[in-house]
């Protein structure tokens, strides 16, 4: 986000706005598809693509996620390392740790209530936006669809890169994973499919409304200062620049939890994708002891990602590589979903209506374009570098 | 045979697009941007609006990043030995601002060849 907004100032924003819909579509379809066929999006992978295209796509998914996971890792621990100033690798090991008792310790209601209320100190981010006064007509420029022109083609080709790294950013799909892993476990019905849509709605919302923030600040924080943040830690100064020592510890504090919640749900997002596709007994509301395989699948995950954390690769290195693979497997993940969500012996009187139909295969087209473009603009961009 | 050895091709073709140029003005635009955030962090520092354990952890980060600069930048002395000084000195706000705009000429340079 900030690298968009340090170099194509808000030019990009519309980008985030047609990303959010699309996740909203996708992600209350999949709500849908769990109240109505009580079945988790990799049942209806493997049951819709047959079990080699749907086992292709859980390698997909999993590797993906994986890298995720241990980007978000390496991410708490750089935190933690400008929190406490101990090393990285320690903290790294000591990060796990802690993400994994919180897990096994914690009801899963009181691990969503924790990382949930104390992400919300990410809120400082909008607070910094609103103190800084931007220039609001410029950033209601950037909501419109736009190609800018004049620019030179490696400009173009790096505007290409970020489009398409946003998008992957705001529909990553192991959100579906588990989102609809949590529908299924909470035994939704026809009676949650409204809550389930103010929850899709809501949820996913907000959160991009913060990456506009991140965005739009780093547009007029950084972009004049010929900074394109390498380091995570200079994000923070988005908020520090107008609130000072508070505004710094607000902002790592809300990265710390927002990220520590993430890197929990894209391990949770792994297992539950092995265990439905597998058949094996999963769930977070049940103890650990009762869904062994389960367990051991989400403990594997960790160790793994921890451990591509400590082969020295960097955090923004990694999320790099976990934005362009999640692109891929994307047009996979989604294809399944539409196929039930308008499915009528499964779904009966809640299959996807018109409206629902149209932005799916629309933004099912979108995002296998951009599946198809995103390893190409990495190279020639170097990853949006150049 | 051919036809599944086409991607393969094009992969590479695309691989080989990185030149020895774009590697180095990916390390100037790199260190340019370390610096700038350097810098950020040092003035924010001097005014007393950021924490001591935070300003002393993103000098160290910053140099660690800039040491991988230098390495790419081998064959650009003047810009390897600005970037070595100041990894080896602890220089202000305004020696950073200084060496950012130092390291633009080059940027030009690269971005034109």
């Amino acid at each position: 986000m900030s690298q968009a907004g340090s170099r194509f100032d808000y030019r990009l924003l519309w980008v985030i706005v047609v990303a959010t819909i699309g996740i909203m579509v996708f992600s209350e379809m999949s709500g849908r598809v769990a109240a109505m066929s009580r079945q988790p999006l990799f049942n209806v992978i493997r049951h819709r693509l047959g079990f080699s295209l749907g086992l292709l796509t859980l390698v997909g998914a999993l590797i993906s996620t994986l890298i995720t996971c241990a980007a978000e890792i390496g991410g708490v621990a750089l935190v933690l390392q400008l929190l406490t100033g101990w090393s990285y690798t320690l903290l790294a090991v000591v990060a796990t740790a802690l993400l994994i008792l919180s897990i096994y310790l914690l009801p899963f209601k009181w691990i969503e209530r924790t990382y949930g209320l104390l992400g919300l100190f990410m809120l400082v981010f909008g607070a910094a936006l609103l103190a800084i006064h931007p220039p609001w007509n410029e950033i209601a420029g950037g909501l419109k669809p736009q190609i800018p022109l004049g620019m030179s083609q490696r400009d173009l080709l790096g505007y290409g890169y970020f489009a398409v790294a946003l998008i992957s950013a705001v529909m990553f799909p192991y959100e579906l994973y588990f989102y609809s892993s949590g529908g299924v476990e909470d035994g939704w019905s026809s009676a949650d499919i409204a809550t389930n849509r103010v929850t899709s709605f809501l949820g996913m919302g907000l959160g991009s409304l913060l990456a506009m923030a991140l965005l739009c600040l780093s547009a007029q924080e950084f972009g004049p200062k010929g900074i394109s943040p390498e380091m995570i830690g200079t994000v923070v100064l988005e908020p520090g620049l107008p609130f000072g020592k508070l505004g710094i510890l607000l902002g790592l504090l809300g990265m710390l939890f927002a990220i520590g919640g993430a890197a929990i749900e894209t391990c949770l997002a792994c297992a539950y994708g092995v265990c439905q596709f597998f058949g094996w007994r999963w769930g977070r509301h049940k103890k650990p002891a009762q869904t062994p395989l389960f367990t051991a699948s989400w403990l594997v995950v960790f160790v793994l990602a921890l451990g591509i954390v400590l082969t020295g690769m960097e955090p923004t290195e990694l999320a790099d590589y976990a934005i362009v693979s999640a692109i891929v497997v994307l047009p996979l993940s989604f294809l399944p979903l539409l196929l039930v969500g308008r499915d009528r012996t499964f779904m009966r009187d809640k299959a996807n209506g018109v409206l629902a139909n149209t932005l799916g295969w629309a933004y099912y087209a979108l995002i296998v374009v951009a599946a198809v473009a995103a390893i190409p603009l990495y190279l020639l961009t170097s990853g949006g570098k150049l | 045979m051919r036809a599944r050895l086409l991607p393969f091709a094009l992969m590479m073709a695309l691989c080989s697009c990185s030149s020895r140029a774009d590697k180095q003005l990916e390390a100037v635009k790199s260190a340019r941007s370390v610096i700038a955030e350097w810098a950020l962090v040092e003035e924010q520092a001097a005014a007393g609006r950021a924490q001591s354990t935070y300003v002393g952890q993103m000098r160290e980060l910053a140099k660690d990043q800039l040491k991988t600069a230098e390495q790419e930048l081998s064959q650009q002395p003047d810009a390897a030995s600005l970037i070595d000084s100041l990894r080896s000195h602890a220089p202000d706000a305004a020696a950073l601002k200084r060496a950012a705009g130092a390291l633009k000429p080059l940027e030009n340079s690269l971005e034109t060849a």
